[in-house]
């Protein structure tokens, strides 16, 4: 691009420059749109993030009903019986959103927990079990969220940069060599001009 | 000659705590205090054996039982050759029980069974071969003579994969055992116990089965009829095809358990699973403290005192863990058997 700005002062220079302007223009546009898409997405997300107060509330809740279970029942009891639940599976899969990489997070198996013979234990760890995917699962919206938005300051940088220096200096220079060609064009109107007359003038004194 | 027994029983009972005592020991600040608290208590001989101030559970366990253990060895002793034999199935049959419970849970999840999580009892299933088992066919072999009905039990476990069916069903056999033996001495006052606690206990499996939704009626009802007591015949009739709302309210139908039926529909509704066991257990509770005040001279008041001790042994536990994790006393209080 620099060697753009620093062409020659032609009329073949201001047409590349032109092309290159109607470029930076065109792609400022299209990362606008980009941008405006990725707000959106990260906007959406974000409310779906806010549920993770909710979330930490209920993990709470349920640490304190776990020490409980765990005093009540006992080490041995707890040992034994939670060994019997089979922990949830995930499949993580990427997928490209605006060419931006995010992680999306399935379930391919749940929390098995119907093998604990304890009525009270077998829905406390079911419980658990649900919280736990669905902390899993906003840990994956959350990973979303933070691709988006590394995106997101990559396109706002390189749009802040098209639209505060490029397109300007491409302006700038586009201006320069118009009214330099135009001064040129002047200059040669100028000279032919002289030279018509002092052929004229041979041509009297002859 | 079971008048020494009655009398050593006597003299246990004026040890036993009482819910102030309990409201004391949960206030103790630490494990630490909770230790020095109870030296002043019936188990002071035994904290006094203890390695640490502050011992691992395991071994405050073990310390704990072994102090009941003694216990029923000195009451076992003067009781007639007949109550004894009683005493054993029925007393020591629990506690083995405990540690079937807790190896089949081990074995079905690959995990080994150690002596230190096992209590050391033997009425028919030695510690050592229990620990000796490596998969859950070699348990149910080892099982199968004492306790006949896990061959069939296994059989349905494998269908439904539910652990619960094996577990209820060595229960019963136990239950059977102990049924079997007062019916042959005719122990009028012990049956009369035991129906209540089968009661209680049918309660507590049918709340659990029919809170796995998705079970039929057709496999767990076979197991549930084994634990006959006053308490199921007046409710098996209504538990096909009812949610178990419905079914803890039909209790209230019988006049001493209404109070036990509002508790756990409360419960129930909170989902609040991990006190029906609490509440379950403060009904026999509750009954073994009647029986201690109306039969004072009988030999039923050895059983009782044992009951209540076991009872108090597992709340000293459950208080000594609280300390452990940290809990306020107030949480622990719902969840002692008092």
């Amino acid at each position: 691009m620099s060697r753009v700005l620093r062409s020659t002062i032609s009329s073949g220079a201001l047409l590349e420059l032109r092309r290159q302007l109607e470029l930076a223009n065109r792609g400022k546009n299209v990362l606008e749109m980009k941008r405006d898409q990725l707000v959106k997405e990260v906007y959406g997300l974000i409310s779906e993030v806010s549920k993770r107060k909710e979330l930490e509330k209920k993990l709470t809740t349920l640490y304190s009903k776990i020490r409980k279970a765990y005093v009540f029942k006992g080490p041995d009891s707890i040992k034994s019986c939670m060994g019997l639940s089979k922990p949830p599976e995930f499949r993580i899969l990427y997928k490209s959103f605006l060419g931006v990489r995010i992680p999306e997070v399935k379930l391919t198996s749940s929390y098995d927990v119907e093998q604990i013979p304890d009525t009270g234990l077998r829905e406390l760890a079911r419980e658990v079990g649900d919280a736990l995917i669905e902390l899993v699962l906003l840990g994956a919206k959350e990973a979303t969220i933070e691709h988006l938005s590394e995106e997101l300051m990559y396109v706002n940088r390189i749009v802040n940069a098209l639209e505060r220096k490029l397109l300007p200096q491409l302006r700038e220079r586009i201006r320069y060599i118009s009214i330099r060609l135009q001064e040129k064009a002047l200059e040669e109107f100028v000279r032919i001009k002289r030279t018509r007359d002092k052929i004229q003038k041979v041509k009297k004194e002859k | 000659m079971s008048i020494y027994s009655i009398v050593r029983a006597h003299a246990t009972k004026i040890k036993l705590l009482t819910r102030e005592d309990y409201k004391k020991l949960a206030k103790a600040e630490d494990a630490r205090t909770l230790i020095r608290l109870l030296r002043d208590t019936a188990y002071g001989d035994v904290i006094e054996k203890l390695p640490t101030e502050e011992p691992d559970y395991d071994v405050f366990k073990r310390v704990l039982y072994e102090k009941y253990l003694n216990l029923y060895k000195t009451l076992e002793m003067g009781v007639s050759e007949d109550y004894r034999s009683f005493l054993r199935e029925y007393i020591l049959g629990k506690l083995e029980l405990e540690n079937i419970r807790y190896s089949i849970r081990m074995i079905i999840t690959n995990r080994r069974i150690t002596v230190r999580n096992i209590l050391p009892v033997r009425v028919y299933i030695s510690p050592s071969s229990l620990v000796k088992v490596k998969n859950l066919r070699m348990l149910i072999t080892l099982l199968e003579r004492a306790y006949p009905s896990v061959k069939r039990a296994y059989t349905l476990y494998r269908k439904l994969m539910i652990p619960d069916i094996l577990e209820c069903s060595i229960e019963a056999d136990y239950y059977d055992r102990v049924e079997k033996e007062i019916s042959r001495r005719d122990l009028d006052l012990e049956g009369k116990l035991l129906d209540e606690e089968k009661g209680l206990r049918w309660l507590k499996w049918a709340i659990n089965f029919k809170l796995r939704g998705d079970l039929k009626p057709e496999d767990y009802l076979p197991l549930l009829n084994r634990f006959s007591s006053t308490l199921s015949s007046k409710l098996t009739p209504s538990i096909i095809g009812v949610d178990v709302g419905t079914l803890v309210r039909e209790i209230s139908s019988i006049r001493k358990y209404r109070s036990l039926s509002l508790t756990l529909g409360s419960l129930i509704s909170r989902r609040e699973y991990m006190l029906i066991d609490v509440v379950l257990a403060s009904v026999l509770h509750k009954v073994l403290k009647e029986y201690i005040v109306k039969e004072p001279l009988n030999v039923v008041y050895v059983t009782s005192i044992l009951l209540l001790v076991e009872i108090e042994v597992r709340n000293i536990l459950t208080i000594y863990l609280s300390k452990k994790v940290g809990l306020d006393w107030r949480e622990i209080l719902p969840y002692l058997i008092v």
